[in-house]
């Protein structure tokens, strides 16, 4: 035991979660959700969600980070080939300055759109809607994201998942709609143990009017 | 008058090096095909003995690995344009002479500059930003200005006219530009430099050596001639005819940043910037094609440009090799009114580059602008990426009845599907006194796919799936 203590302090072996907690973070906007990921969003990087069916709650997951008060007034947001077209609406209802949001709907050039956007300092977040991602794809995004100090959601359905057995992404979330839960479970986080599962009630307004 | 001019003894050469991305490792050689001669070489074939003026046949023993160019005066010709284009901005009286000088009229230009060395750094710098190899001399005609840049020149650019009438005098009358016969002549006849010609008197020298020399001579010592002096056109146009076919859209990136080099400076000097340019290439037998490139952050900077067209050439498959380039720009916009403060505005700034980017590829960036309607689809509106929208007056309102679900979907009929019913009818009716009269009852839902769904019920009891919650 003395020669592990020896060890850690002549730092020559260190603790996974030690590179956890110098990353920074961005609350979700979930308190519990920041818990399971050791303070929230990470700063930089790529986040995974994957989600059975468009509609599990994806957004509501996400949309939080990116209000207003978060974030600062000269950052962009985009939102690369969104499934459905968006109610501006409820995107200002959440806080959202519209402003602030770019929309783009060019499947063609999404990635070559979303790694540009990434990379430049005043883009805050892009939410890509894409199918599968090679690693290399991943690791481009990533690269991205971390030059411009900026996040990418990547959304797409969980089934992807049988494809894709490692993922690149500094955090990966597997989303499953329970009304009137969200089921959560975070299936990678860089410098922590994954499989940490939980319940959100993000409909708990509209679950309330259940016959 | 005071002429300097300025002779290019490598042009077609230089053109040719330049247009490489990396240091050639093996010799280049330039052939006339009339005479057969070799006309320009590079340092590695001189160091091997092929001289300009050697027989191709000669040279080709001497060097067997050596690329062979054809000579075109042509491709000098335009070199000589784009460069007095450049130089018009330091020197108003350009004379192009043949294929391979150029004389600049300095006289007139020194009024304009406090001293001498502030015009010769001028025109210094912009022959630097070229690259080009050259040789100088200044004399007090145009023919003795460019004997002398050719035969004797001077070791940097200078404007001293007396001594260069010593030089003149000096010079061979090999180097004279006269006939074979006329030299033989004058051989003969025992003269072995100008100088010696220009001791015999005007009338011995028409009578004896004819008025072609005559004239000739007038002319070493004054010009005897109006000049033709150079006019610059009203826009850019630079063109670079490519020493080899290139098959290869990305290829043509290295080439062409360097007339976005010669565009970034024509701008600089101007103080203007642009937003708009074209690319031609062109090709052996099909028509040529233009690329037009716009931006919406206008600038001078050849960075920004270039990485504008490498999208528009991503883009094109070539179906032929392009042998010559050609930039065109018209728009000129004065740079004052786009400046910008280095501590203000550099955000703004930012994002104009980004998007003139980013639109280059992508023409469908928007953003959305709430508009007060009681009918959803009528209550917003999408704006380009540089509009700003303000919230409607009393938006409160309007946001109660449309905010909600996330995703609006088209409507689909529904047709025997089980749903959990969790809130609704909500009726919205509206529109009652115009022919667009709507009413909807809206009701809150879970599918079987456990989606939480926004449903419509028409009055003609339809049910339609109106939005869903994300």
């Amino acid at each position: 035991m003395n020669s592990i203590n020896n060890l850690i302090k002549s730092s020559k072996i260190w603790y996974a979660r030690q590179h956890q907690i110098h990353q920074p973070k961005r609350t979700t906007g979930f308190a519990r959700l920041d818990h399971a990921l050791m303070g929230g969003w990470p700063q930089s990087g790529l986040i995974e969600l994957g989600y059975e069916g468009s509609g599990s709650g994806e957004l509501a997951l996400v949309l939080p980070s990116l209000t207003q008060q978060t974030v600062a007034a000269e950052k962009m947001i985009f939102m690369v080939n969104p499934p459905f077209l968006l109610n501006p609406w409820q995107l200002n209802e959440q806080g959202l300055n519209l402003n602030q949001l770019y929309i783009c709907n060019e499947p063609e050039h999404a990635l070559w759109l979303t790694e540009q956007a990434l990379s430049h300092a005043l883009c805050e977040a892009v939410l890509l809607w894409h199918g599968h991602l090679n690693r290399q794809q991943c690791r481009r995004l990533k690269l991205a994201s971390e030059k411009g100090n900026s996040r990418c959601f990547w959304l797409h359905d969980s089934q992807l998942d049988a494809k894709q057995k490692n993922s690149e992404a500094n955090v990966k979330l597997k989303l499953k709609l329970a009304p009137p839960h969200l089921l959560v479970t975070v299936t990678k986080i860089t410098g922590a143990m994954a499989g940490t599962s939980l319940q959100l009630d993000i409909f708990e307004q509209l679950a309330g009017h259940r016959r | 008058m005071i002429w300097l001019a300025l002779y290019f003894p490598k042009l077609q050469l230089d053109a040719y090096l330049l247009q490489q991305s990396e240091p050639l490792n093996h010799p280049v050689i330039i052939v006339d095909k009339q005479s057969y001669q070799v006309v320009q070489s590079c340092s590695l074939a001189q160091q091997k003995g092929v001289l300009p003026g050697c027989h191709f046949a000669q040279a080709c023993l001497l060097l067997s690995d050596a690329k062979l160019l054809l000579y075109r005066p042509e491709i000098a010709r335009k070199q000589l344009q784009t460069m007095a284009q450049t130089l018009y901005q330091v020197c108003a009286d350009i004379v192009v002479g043949g294929c391979d000088r150029l004389l600049l009229r300095c006289d007139r230009m020194l009024q304009y500059y406090q001293t001498e060395t502030s015009l010769l750094t001028a025109i210094q710098d912009c022959l630097q930003s070229f690259n080009y190899q050259y040789q100088s001399a200044s004399a007090t005609s145009q023919l003795a200005a460019c004997l002398l840049a050719q035969h004797a020149p001077a070791r940097h650019l200078c404007l001293q006219t007396q001594k260069s009438s010593q030089t003149l005098a000096k010079l061979s009358i090999n180097c004279l530009p006269v006939t074979a016969k006329q030299l033989k002549n004058l051989h003969r006849m025992g003269f072995k430099n100008i100088a010696d010609l220009q001791r015999l008197p005007s009338y011995q020298v028409g009578r004896h050596l004819g008025s072609e020399l005559h004239q000739l001579i007038a002319e070493l010592q004054a010009d005897q001639q109006l000049a033709t002096y150079y006019q610059p056109s009203e826009h850019f146009t630079a063109e670079l005819e490519l020493m080899y076919e290139v098959g290869q859209a990305e290829a043509l990136l290295f080439p062409l940043r360097r007339l976005f080099m010669q565009l970034q400076n024509y701008l600089t000097r101007r103080a203007v910037i642009t937003d708009r340019l074209s690319v031609i290439l062109h090709f052996r037998t099909e028509p040529a094609k233009k690329i037009v490139i716009t931006s919406q952050q206008a600038s001078a900077q050849s960075g920004l440009w270039l990485e504008l067209v490498k999208y528009q050439l991503e883009k094109i498959q070539l179906t032929a090799p392009v042998l010559n380039l050609t930039l065109n720009c018209q728009t000129f916009i004065t740079a004052a009114n786009n400046q910008t403060n280095l501590f203000s505005q550099q955000d703004h700034h930012s994002k104009q580059t980004l998007f003139a980017r980013l639109s280059s590829r992508c023409r469908q960036i928007s953003k959305y602008a709430l508009v007060k309607d009681y009918r959803l689809k009528h209550a917003y509106r999408t704006i380009a990426w540089h509009q700003t929208s303000q919230l409607p007056k009393n938006y409160q309102i309007f946001s109660q009845l449309h905010a909600g679900p996330i995703y609006l979907c088209q409507h689909q009929a529904i047709d025997k599907q089980k749903f959990t019913l969790l809130a609704g009818p909500q009726r919205l009716v509206t529109h009652w006194w115009s022919q667009e009269a709507q009413q909807q009852d809206y009701f809150y839902a879970i599918n079987q796919q456990q989606q939480y769904i926004r449903l419509i019920k028409t009055p003609t009891l339809k049910w339609y799936q109106d939005a869903l919650f994300a």
